[in-house]
């Protein structure tokens, strides 16, 4: 990159030696770490080729035909396969959207209570959701949600018209990425909380001697010490945005709400094909791959561009 | 501490920041303690829907009749030992890993930084990590579970992304001391992470502690199954996903198991890793990095 | 940039290296894994005498899942008889039933099964063609009693639903004695007493009654779901002259149709509009639960046990073990009792019962097992009266005493499970037999030692109009009479239409669509390919008889 233009190949190399032995002692402790990825994950990675094979057990991988493309036509011939393409990215992207700032707000929130042991309860209770499973989650859901349900009882007291939650297509977004933030909110907020630990308390003092209100020793102090971590955090989920499972979907959609619900992993499910047709599988988790790969480059880039952070 | 006069502006953030978070404390603890009392009370006035406040007919009968399985004590103590040894392999791989991922002068840092990224996302699925196992003759051990979810590349870059915020400073006075890498990463940085490595720790124990799937997949003795693979089929039993084929016969539909008793299985399973916060809790002291540099 | 790029090739070729290793490895190391495995089950001590059904001792490692309420134990009384009598020793690899089938395919994608597993029809067509599983059909000779079985009168026309390619790959679970049960309908029997209401005989009066009953019950709903829409279809639609989703094959619309005696696609005949209509009128009278679509078996079990639903259309034998104890704890009038079955606007009285047998519980065999003549004699013997005496009931003298030619559970057994909610299971359980054990050849005769007596009333009704024409068996999956090409283009068609099915059935029930619309709706599920699954259905069917 830098003066590497003007040098030798060989004096690069040289310079290049020079660096790491000068640091030998962190290789040696990333000699672990990097064994794990190669054995662990790269070690797997060539499984990746079922996405062009027509597997048979018996043969194994390397035995199993090629068929090139063809899961890949299959997938994208799929009738209505732009509806699910797009009900899955708005699903990912409202998700995004709504989800990921709550915990922030709450960790912040959290940060300025002064009553320690006010302060501790309501931490505690925060992260509880977390560890129910979404089967127990969406078994309650469904059970406040009917016509009947409490939150239809609570509309109905304050005068107003039962709402059919679980059947109108409209509603489906709105649950889902709700519960999802009531689940993992609190547990979220954890990540920022152990941030904010690092801001140098004088920082305060200073900003009260100034006659800063809390709302902007929150605005200017402790947001901005904890954005590293808020960007990586932000850059990891656009990441991972459109790995949305099918499990809580499909305990929480039904027919009438397809239109806005189905996506392309319950697609993929209803079909029958996870479990019985690794090669479509893969190449459906293949897709997903590359497409989460190019937004997370895309969003580094930019990240690195506008921030000072970047992942890599 | 300069002695602080809150002027009105503040004392109304200060009184709205609580109502807010009363608010939704009671939004995200009611659900959890209808469950409670659900578990609590008669099976029948449950199945009638008397519950909604207050138990009905309170009674542990739901409790003590997930205790009697005969899988729980020792399922239980494998989730324990799972849980110790996954956690500080865990974290102090992923600290191995981010300490020199941290550091500007690790040459190849960016490469294996994405390197590991891209293995958040390309995973060639179960059947691939199932013969990795499978070829390291790990099947059937403890190795089987903790090992395969080592480091988890989110938790490691959040790590990674921690370690970077310490002043450089200190670490340009320890060189000059004559310090070397090892001593740094043991004697300054961990002790300086003491938030981060206790967040470490509760995130890793608490995914293996909820963790089945390694367990379903690897194991095949039920003596070293887990007590989340046992509760879990307590759990789902009835529900229509699993085994559809018994449904057709009369006692196979008997196979719903009692509404009060899977939230029973639901609290015991979840009270002893609810016990790892407080401890991890007691670290989130403002400014104790800040403490700890000065000191 | 040039040299990060450098390095990285560097780096990434290595690893394809490394993982190109980790593969080749593979496919060597488990197929001598496997034939190790069934070795190691061969190499027993010395035999124990030529009185056993197997001279020499037998391991048979055996796959299979285990429910959360019903522990399989390896040292209950029926496997100690089992060894004793056969030679055989059944090692059980347990696996939890909520997720059996993620262990199971992967243990089939690895090549992994031990000798014997638990599978589905499925299986037999994903993997039996690769050569995975013993063909039985080549061993005929060991298993004359199996045989004798399925080809007898009554299940002839079914086994033949067996069979891939002309071969057989698996035992499947079969019925020796059952107490009759069906998806029948149910009523608030008390109600209808108390008001002096007639028991209603057709599908008119049935509604008759319903408006009645919503009148003197404005709070309660007359019929829901525990599993959405096309699960309460399949509930009614056969006795009201359609069909389609019986049972619990709820993603299928296609039925046997006895007087037209062929494969119909349901939905697309014309007398799926009365099923409709008849739910549409429900609900627009309020006697359809609105939630019917959406609703989880825990909140249906609620609304029936609690009087706010007073008929449900299911499983007869709910009554008498859940929804009456539950009712009659509050009103010990209370109770549900069965109809028996109605007359539709056809003119025909007809509804479904359960298959008589369990085809998609199939006990399957490895065929890379060293000793396959001596697992299937053990397999078969488990067909046999002395295997399923046995393997049903324990040990005559230890866990049962045969009363006027019956066997009866043993007293001490019966005090020692008296207070358990579920006899019969938790006395099964305890001796390891039934259904939740590996037992494959079910003799439910103990049910009525244990049960509510208004369940075995309702299952002599059950059998009696079965005699009568009035009920017939549900027909058992042709799963495997298609061939691989056909399934292909079937699983893209069913798919297809049922998204299109389940996006517009419910507004035809809630009147979000006019019924008169139905011959479009048809149409739109012609054009996804209805009609063609139907003609496959009749064609396969055909191809097997």
């Amino acid at each position: 990159m830098w003066a590497a233009d003007t040098l030798t190949s060989k004096g690069r190399t040289h310079l290049i030696w020079k660096r790491i032995k000068e640091n030998k002692f962190l290789y040696l402790l990333f000699a672990l770490p990097f064994l794990y990825y190669i054995v662990f994950k790269y070690g797997a990675m060539a499984w990746l080729l079922l996405a062009f094979k027509d597997f048979s057990a018996r043969k194994g991988l390397w035995g199993s035909e090629w068929v090139g493309f063809e899961h890949f036509v299959n997938f994208f011939s799929t009738p209505d396969f732009f509806r699910l393409l797009r009900n899955t990215v708005l699903l990912s992207l409202y998700n995004l959207i709504f989800s990921f700032p709550v915990p922030v707000f709450l960790a912040l929130m959290i940060n300025e209570v002064q009553q320690k042991p006010f302060k501790k309860a309501v931490q505690s209770i925060t992260y509880l959701p977390h560890f129910f499973s979404t089967v127990i989650i969406c078994g309650m859901l469904v059970n406040f949600l009917t016509s009947d349900g409490l939150i239809n009882q609570i509309i109905v007291t304050f005068g107003g018209q039962p709402v059919n939650f679980l059947t109108d297509p409209r509603w489906f977004r709105t649950i889902y990425i709700a519960s999802g933030i009531w689940q993992s909110a609190g547990w979220g907020s954890i990540m920022y909380l152990a941030a904010l630990t690092g801001v140098d308390p004088q920082l305060y003092e200073s900003a009260v001697i100034d006659g800063a209100t809390k709302v902007q020793q929150t605005w200017y102090i402790s947001l901005p010490s904890i954005t590293p971590i808020i960007s990586i955090q932000l850059l990891l989920s656009i990441g991972s945005m459109l790995t949305v499972g099918y499990e809580k979907i499909i305990l929480l959609y039904n027919g009438s709400t397809y239109e806005t619900a189905d996506i392309i992993s319950t697609y993929v499910y209803r079909r029958g094909l996870l479990g019985a047709d690794y090669g479509y599988g893969t190449a459906v988790s293949l897709f997903q791959s590359v497409i989460s790969l190019v937004l997370i480059v895309v969003s580094n880039k930019i990240a690195a561009k506008v921030g000072e952070t970047s992942l890599w | 501490m300069i002695a602080k006069r809150k002027t009105t502006s503040d004392v109304m953030f200060e009184i709205i920041n609580i109502a807010i978070l009363l608010i939704l404390c009671i939004i995200v603890i009611y659900p959890i303690y209808y469950m409670l009392i659900i578990s609590l009370s008669d099976g029948y006035a449950v199945m009638r829907g008397e519950v909604d406040l207050l138990p009905v007919g309170i009674n542990l009968t739901s409790y003590l009749a997930v205790l009697q399985n005969p899988d729980i004590p020792r399922s239980y103590l494998n989730t324990i030992i799972y849980t110790v040894v996954g956690t500080l392999i865990a974290v102090s791989m992923s600290a191995l890993c981010a300490y020199p991922l941290s550091r500007k002068k690790f040459y190849g840092r960016n490469v294996f930084t994405f390197m590991i990224i891209f293995t958040m996302f390309f995973d060639a699925g179960m059947i691939s990590n199932f013969m990795v196992v499978d070829n390291l003759h790990l099947l059937n051990t403890i190795w089987a579970i903790v090992l395969p979810g080592a480091i988890n590349a989110w938790y490691m870059v959040i790590m990674r992304t921690f370690f970077q915020q310490l002043p450089e400073e200190i670490f340009e006075s320890a060189y000059l001391d004559g310090a070397n890498d090892l001593i740094i990463f043991t004697k300054i940085v961990l002790p300086l992470s003491v938030p981060t490595i206790a967040t470490m720790i509760l995130f890793y124990a608490v995914g293996y502690w909820n963790g089945w799937f390694s367990a379903l997949i690897y194991l095949d003795d039920k003596v070293k199954y887990p007590v989340q693979l046992i509760m879990r089929n307590i759990v789902l039993s009835g529900e229509t996903t699993s085994m559809s084929s018994s449904a057709s016969s009369m006692t196979g539909d008997l196979g719903a198991i009692a509404t009060n008793i899977k939230y029973a299985v639901v609290f015991i399973t979840m009270l002893p890793i609810l016990c790892v916060y407080p401890f991890v809790q007691k670290h989130f002291v403002k400014g104790v990095m800040v403490g700890a540099l000065k000191g | 940039m040039k040299k990060t790029w450098r390095l990285m090739s560097l780096v990434l070729a290595s690893m394809l290296a490394a993982s190109a290793f980790a593969g080749c490895g593979e496919t060597e190391k488990s197929s001598t894994e496997t034939s190790q495995e069934s070795t190691s089950g061969t190499t027993s001590t010395a035999s124990e005498g030529s009185d056993t059904l197997l001279a020499e001792p037998l391991t048979i490692t055996y796959l299979y899942p285990e429910n959360g309420y019903s522990p399989i134990s390896q040292d209950c009384i029926a496997l100690q008889e089992i060894q004793r009598v056969t030679n055989v020793t059944l090692e059980f690899q347990l696996v939890p039933s909520s997720d059996y089938g993620t262990k199971k395919s992967t243990y089939l994608a690895t090549d992994k099964i031990p000798d014997v597993f638990f599978g589905s029809q499925g299986d037999i067509k994903t993997y039996a063609r690769d050569g995975m599983f013993l063909n039985l059909s080549e061993y005929e000779q060991y298993m004359p009693d199996y045989l004798a079985l399925i080809t007898s009168e009554e299940r002839a026309d079914d086994a033949k639903n067996l069979y891939l390619d002309g071969n057989l790959y698996s035992f499947v679970r079969l019925e020796q004695y059952r107490v009759g049960t069906a998806p029948q309908p149910m009523i608030r029997m008390d109600l209808l007493e108390k008001n002096n209401i007639a028991v209603p005989t057709t599908w008119d009066e049935l509604y008759d009654v319903f408006l009645q009953l919503k009148e003197l019950y404005p709070d309660s709903y007359m019929l829901s779901s525990r599993s959405g829409t096309n699960y309460l279809i399949g509930q009614i639609a056969y006795s009201l002259g359609s069909g389609g989703f019986e049972g619990f094959s709820t993603s299928e619309g296609m039925y046997y149709d006895p007087t037209e005696e062929k494969y119909l696609y349901g939905p697309i005949h014309d007398n799926f509009k009365t099923v409709l209509t008849y739910l549409h009128n429900m609900y627009q009278d309020g006697l359809l639960d609105p939630d019917y679509a959406v609703m989880t078996k825990d909140i249906c079990w609620e609304k029936l046990s609690s009087g706010k639903l007073l008929f449900y259309y299911d499983n007869d034998t709910f009554a008498a073990r859940t929804f009456n104890p539950a009712l009659q704890q509050v009103d010990p009038d209370a109770y549900f009792d069965m109809l028996d079955p109605m007359e539709n606007s056809y003119g025909q009285t007809r509804a479904l019962r359960y298959q008589r047998d369990w085809f998609a519980d199939n006990t399957i065999i490895n065929s890379e097992v060293e000793r396959a003549e001596d697992i299937v004699t053990f397999f078969n013997w488990l067909y046999t009266d002395e295997g399923a005496m046995i393997s049903n009931f324990g040990v005559e003298g230890q866990s049962y005493t045969i009363v006027d030619g019956e066997p009866q559970i043993s007293d001490e057994l019966m005090n020692k499970h008296a207070s358990s909610s579920d006899k019969l299971s938790a006395i099964q359980a305890e001796i390891g037999v039934g259904q939740f054990n590996f037992t494959p050849y079910i003799n439910e005769t103990w049910f009525k030692q244990t049960t509510d007596p208004l369940m075995v009333e309702h299952g002599d009704r059950i059998d009696a109009a079965t005699e009568a024409g009035t009920i017939q068996f549900m027909k058992n999956s042709m799963a495997l009479a298609f061939t691989a090409e056909e399934d292909e283009t079937l699983t893209d068609l069913q798919t297809n239409v049922m998204t299109v099915f389940n996006s517009e059935v419910d507004k035809f029930i809630t009147g979000a669509r006019s019924l008169d619309e139905f011959p479009a709706f048809v149409e739109e599920l012609k054009a996804q390919g209805a009609q063609t699954i139907e003609d496959m259905y009749n064609e396969a069917y055909q191809r097997i008889q």
